[in-house]
């Protein structure tokens, strides 16, 4: 059975959607929730979607002086980690 | 342990259950009590981020992984930052602008009552178990090495943090968790210092590392993908990811510490210098580890190193048998510091072959070492069959007790008793508010006064005090005990993230499909561990995926919406 017929069936059966739209359902999800995050007032415990990531981009409080955004700090962690691996890995392969 | 060891030990633990108490003094209401009225600034919450985690196992368990088995055990905390970036984008602000105590609160809200209290269950069972080892495992290790009685040393062991921890509550323990943390790293780099001290006078701290590596104990990366291994890259990055952002997303010990924060900025710097700092932490810690190693390539190690079972092996019908393992032990010692001699002289000399000859010849030794090792273990079964036939946790304290100068020494059992009631300080308090505001306020007393919830709240944590201290006291023997709180919490945190990742990302699948299909998961994972279908790791990243697959199969064939 050729794969897009079986992906087809699963779709129909299981009411999966296309492997391609699995990105667009997240991306989707991701601005319907960032798209609802104007809200007024307190958040009730029912706005748990609208509260996904309603931090705008710009919103610097608690970093430090010298980073610009919350990406760029999440690019220095994960930066951080990949180093650490480098690191690790000339360390090994130098004193083994 | 000399008068003087008992002065810094018995003042460090004075000091800590002291300033807990002060700087925690005045009336509380629910807020102060369970989430130190989210007034504490980033290094604070990240600090006691790490306190939590990194408990008295930490500081026994993995310098003995340096030395036995070199630096992969690394690998396991590669996940963690990844998870600090999810949890910052996702979990930190909705937890904190729902203004929840507990991440369970949310759980109700997003599906229903059930599924909350099937995650409330789940975390009860786990944290409530895994806290009586974090008592237990640093209770077996004094108690046998220093002589104290078990019973007495898991009731000082989980009952010291309880004076600071029922009084004060959130606010003292963060408060305690940054003194803590202060003194847990200075003391592990003067322990550090002082290995390569008591090194030979031409060996420096990077001859040290040489002779590790050559010796194959710094194989901190590898990159072979192997299911069953339990230490590699992947097994790090993937399984470690998952474990960690379940651990510090939806274990009310980790998110009650940064729901303290005073903003989600706060937090959310906590939460990124612990991405940055823990790993480095753990490497060092390790380091240590591997330096003691080492130590014990140019001074003689003891062949096991409990020395408890053994002195009893001296004692029994064995002790000739023990005797004839011991002098071939003895020899095999003379030939290892021959060869580590030789190694370290043709690596001066820059001689790639006569690297090579030392070189097998010092693995030749650790072989025959570690055969005579077995061989001295299997006369400790026969003498003792319940006997704890693995030293892995002995090891670094067996050095601190035998080689460190007086003073120290009491500075590292400190270390290692603070290190104990800073995690069992944030269980304590995570059990209690979420004994309080999950069962109690949700389902007995929905309307009393705040005075009476911070009362109820302090009775519920003498109430899991109690509870762990007696499963510290029946807890059975291990092998790393480090490894055994990993497990435990492997066969639970893939499920609860499950559970959370369906309610941030899957907003169709509803609480009915979403509970039952955890509670299959939660079967499907208890038995992939019994049958040890693959290494523990991967437990999370199967819990986890079959939540969501099953959660979603549910909700098709249930066709509810909710």
């Amino acid at each position: 059975m050729r794969n897009g017929r079986l992906s087809r069936l699963a779709r129909k059966h299981l009411g999966l959607p296309k492997p391609s739209l699995f990105l667009r359902y997240f991306c989707n999800n991701l601005r319907y929730w960032q798209n609802s995050c104007n809200f007024v007032g307190e958040p009730k415990h029912t706005d748990h979607f609208y509260i996904f990531m309603q931090t705008p981009e710009n919103d610097r409080e608690g970093l430090p002086p010298f980073i610009k955004s919350w990406a760029q700090m999440y690019r220095i962690v994960i930066g951080t980690l990949f180093a650490l691996i480098l690191f690790f890995y000339w360390m090994m392969r130098y004193l083994a | 342990m000399s008068l003087i060891d008992w002065i810094v030990l018995v003042g460090t633990l004075g000091f800590i259950v002291l300033y807990g108490i002060y700087r925690s003094r005045g009336k509380q209401n629910m807020d102060d009590y369970l989430i130190a009225g989210q007034s504490l600034p980033w290094y604070h919450v990240c600090f006691s981020v790490m306190a939590t985690q990194a408990s008295a196992i930490t500081f026994l368990s993995a310098p003995g992984q340096g030395f036995a088995d070199g630096m992969r055990f690394v690998q396991f905390y590669l996940g963690l930052p990844l998870a600090m970036v999810v949890l910052s984008i996702t979990f930190v602000p909705i937890f904190h602008r729902l203004k929840v105590f507990t991440a369970y609160e949310f759980l109700e809200s997003r599906f229903d009552k059930r599924v909350r209290m099937f995650t409330v269950t789940l975390f009860l069972i786990s944290r409530g178990l895994s806290t009586g080892l974090s008592i237990y495992a640093p209770s077996i290790i004094l108690a046998t090495i220093l002589g104290w009685d078990l019973t007495w040393t898991n009731i000082l062991m989980g009952s010291v943090v309880l004076i600071y921890t029922v009084t004060g509550g959130t606010k003292a323990i963060s408060h305690t968790h940054l003194q803590q943390m202060i003194i847990v790293t200075g003391a592990m780099f003067m322990a550090g210092y002082m290995v390569v001290h008591l090194l030979p006078a031409d060996v420096g701290f990077v001859d040290a590392l040489k002779i590790a590596g050559k010796a194959g104990r710094v194989n901190t990366i590898d990159f072979h993908f192997d299911p069953e291994s339990r230490y590699n890259i992947w097994s790090g990055l993937i399984g470690g990811f998952f474990l960690q952002l379940s651990y510090f997303g939806t274990d009310q010990s980790q998110v009650g510490r940064y729901l303290t924060g005073e903003s989600i900025g706060q937090s959310r710097l906590g939460l990124m210098m612990n991405g940055l700092l823990k790993i480095p932490m753990q490497f060092l810690i390790l380091l240590v580890g591997v330096l003691v190693f080492v130590y014990y390539q140019y001074n003689p190690a003891p062949l096991f190193f409990n020395k408890v079972e053994i002195d009893k092996l001296k004692t029994s019908q064995y002790a000739a048998d023990y005797q004839t393992i011991e002098s071939k032990h003895q020899l095999s010692t003379v030939q290892q510091l021959l060869a580590v001699n030789g190694l370290a002289k043709a690596m001066d000399e820059d001689k790639e072959d006569d690297i090579k000859l030392w070189q097998s010849k010092l693995k030749e030794t650790g072989e025959v070492q570690k055969l005579l090792k077995n061989d001295a273990i299997g006369l400790i079964k026969k003498n003792n069959p319940t006997a704890d036939t693995s030293d892995v946790n002995y090891v670094f304290l067996r050095f601190v007790l035998d080689r460190l100068p007086i003073g120290l020494i009491g500075l590292l059992i400190a270390v290692i008793f603070s290190a104990s009631m800073g995690s069992i300080a944030a269980a304590y308090n995570s059990l209690a508010s979420t004994t309080i505001v999950d069962i109690y306020k949700r389902s007995i007393k929905a309307d009393a006064s705040e005075d009476h919830y911070v009362m109820a709240s302090r009775v519920a944590t003498v109430g899991w005090g109690i509870f762990c201290i007696f499963v510290a006291q029946y807890a059975s023997k291990l092998g790393s005990m480090i490894e055994a709180v990993n497990i435990l919490g492997s066969l639970f945190y893939g499920v609860i993230l499950g559970i959370f990742l369906v309610a941030f990302y899957f907003k169709s699948l509803g609480g009915k499909a979403t509970f039952w299909g955890a509670v299959v998961a939660e079967i499907a994972v208890v038995f992939c561990w019994l049958f040890d279908l693959t290494a523990f790791l991967w437990l999370n990243v199967i819990g986890c995926l079959l939540v969501i697959g099953f959660a979603w199969i549910a909700q098709r064939v249930l066709k509810t919406s909710e």
